[in-house]
C-alpha cells in the first residue's frame, strides 16, 4: 500500500504552481521513478481533479499545470530511460484526435500522455481532424484502436461519421472507437449513440479502455 | 399567455441593447457570463427565473460554450439557437472556424473590458502562467468589435502585454447577431 502524502502535491496544483509541483515529482523520483511517480502520484492527481471537475470547482489553470506536470514527469522518465522499446509482439499504436469542429485539446493531449506512459505509440492528429483522416492514420499506421475527444454535444455528433465510415469499409471489427470528452462523462448515452466502442472516465483512465478495446478486437 | 422571456448571456447584453427596435420585444433577464464555465449553476438560475415567472419556456440565448449546456431541463422547454458558441453568434459559424483553425483566441466585448478577470480570476492563471498557456496554445488574440462597447486601445495592449500575444481588432457587423436570434424571435410573436 502507498503511505506517500500526496496532499503536498494537491496543493500546488491547486494553486496552478508548477515549478513547485513539479519539485515535489523530483522529489519522489529521486527515491523511486520517474515513472512510478507518474502512476503513485501524479494518476491521483488527475483523478481527484476529474471529481471537482465534474463539481465545477477545478479552474483551467488547475487543468493546464495537471496536463504540463503529466507531461513533465513522462518527458523525464523517458530521458531517464525507464520506458524500454515495447517489442514487436506487443507493439500498439493509437490513434488520437479532436473530432471534426472540436478545438478543445487539453483533454487530447493528457490522454496521448497516459496512453505514451503505458507503451502505446501515439499518433496524435491534433484538432479537428475529419473522420476519413483519423480512418485512413489508423489503416495505413496499422492501428486497432482510434480514440476520439469531444467537449461539446454538437462536436461529438461528428463521431458518428467516423463509425460509418468503419462500417462502409468494413473496419468496426479490426479497428475499435474509443470516445471521451466532457460531455460523454455528463451522457454517458451518447456514447453507443455516435458509434462508440467504450469510454474513460478520465485521461488517466484511457490506457485501460485502450487496452481492453486492442484484447477484445484481439480476442474475438 | 404569459409572453417567453430571454434568458441570455451577459455577454449579448450590449448588442441586445443595440438593436433596440429592430427586433421584436420580450423581457430579457441577463445571467452573469461567468456560467459559462458552469453549465449547473447556470441550468438552476434558469430553473430559479422561470419558477419566479411561473412560465414553461423560455429563450435561452447562449452557446454551446461548455459540456452540458444542451442538457434537457424537466417541465421547460427551451428555445435555443443553433450555435456552438457564442462567438458564432456574432461571427458566424464560418469565422468562428477560421479562427479556430487560426488557433486565435477570440474575446467578445464584455471579456475585454473584464480580461483580468476573466484570466486571473475565472481561468485562475498567475501572470507568468498565463503567459505560458497563452502562448503554447494560441497564436493570436481576435477582439470582436461589434461597436457596441467602447474598446480603448490602451486595453488591447494590456491584454497583449499579459498573455504575450498579438492582439488585433476584429469588426462586425452587428446584423450577423440579429439574423441568428430573428427567426426565434419572429416565431415567438
Amino acid at each position: 500500500m502507498n503511505t506517500y502524502n500526496n496532499e503536498p502535491l494537491f496543493l500546488a496544483v491547486k494553486k496552478s504552481n508548477r515549478i513547485l509541483a513539479n519539485a515535489i515529482i523530483d522529489e519522489y523520483a529521486r527515491e523511486h521513478s520517474y515513472r512510478e511517480a507518474l502512476c503513485d502520484i501524479v494518476k491521483p492527481i488527475m483523478y481527484t481533479l476529474g471529481e471537482l471537475w465534474l463539481k465545477e470547482e477545478t479552474t483551467l489553470a488547475q487543468t493546464y499545470v495537471a496536463a504540463k506536470i503529466s507531461e513533465d514527469t513522462l518527458n523525464k522518465a523517458i530521458q531517464k530511460g525507464e520506458y524500454e522499446e515495447t517489442s514487436s509482439d506487443n507493439h500498439r499504436v493509437a490513434v488520437i484526435g479532436n473530432v471534426e469542429d472540436d478545438f478543445h485539446s487539453l483533454g487530447r493531449k493528457l490522454v496521448g500522455t497516459f496512453l505514451s506512459a503505458s507503451g502505446w505509440e501515439v499518433i496524435d492528429l491534433g484538432n479537428d481532424v475529419s473522420p476519413a483522416e483519423f480512418v485512413e492514420t489508423a489503416v495505413s499506421h496499422g492501428s486497432h484502436v482510434i480514440g476520439v475527444s469531444a467537449m461539446m454535444y454538437s462536436t461529438a455528433q461528428n463521431v458518428e461519421n467516423i463509425s460509418a465510415i468503419l462500417a462502409r469499409r468494413n473496419l468496426k471489427n479490426d479497428i475499435k472507437l474509443a470516445v471521451g470528452g466532457a460531455v460523454f462523462k455528463l451522457t454517458p448515452t451518447l456514447v453507443k449513440e455516435v458509434g462508440g466502442d467504450g469510454t474513460a472516465s478520465n485521461a488517466t483512465d484511457a490506457p485501460r479502455l485502450f487496452n481492453e478495446l486492442f484484447e477484445y478486437r484481439e480476442g474475438r | 399567455m404569459k409572453t417567453t422571456p430571454i434568458i441570455a448571456c451577459s455577454i449579448f447584453r450590449p448588442a441586445l441593447e443595440a438593436l433596440g427596435d429592430s427586433i421584436p420585444s420580450h423581457p430579457v433577464y441577463f445571467l452573469d457570463s461567468r456560467f459559462h464555465f458552469t453549465p449547473e449553476r447556470l441550468y438552476n438560475e434558469v430553473v430559479r427565473i422561470t419558477q419566479e415567472l411561473k412560465v414553461k419556456q423560455v429563450f435561452l440565448l447562449y452557446g454551446e460554450c461548455s459540456a452540458g449546456f444542451n442538457l434537457p431541463i424537466p417541465g421547460i422547454n427551451i428555445l435555443r439557437v443553433n450555435r456552438k458558441d457564442c462567438l458564432e453568434f456574432l461571427l458566424g459559424p464560418e469565422q468562428t472556424k477560421s479562427f479556430a483553425r487560426q488557433r486565435c483566441f477570440v474575446m467578445l466585448p464584455e471579456w475585454v473590458i473584464r480580461w483580468e478577470e476573466l484570466f486571473y480570476h475565472w481561468f485562475g492563471f498567475s501572470p507568468d502562467l498565463l503567459k505560458t498557456y497563452m502562448q503554447e496554445i494560441y497564436s493570436s488574440i481576435i477582439i470582436v468589435d461589434d461597436h457596441s462597447t467602447s474598446l480603448p486601445d490602451a486595453t488591447l495592449k494590456d491584454i497583449a502585454q499579459a498573455t504575450g500575444l498579438d492582439c488585433q481588432r476584429y469588426p462586425v457587423d452587428i446584423t450577423l447577431f440579429r439574423d441568428a436570434i430573428l427567426p426565434i424571435l419572429t416565431e415567438l410573436e
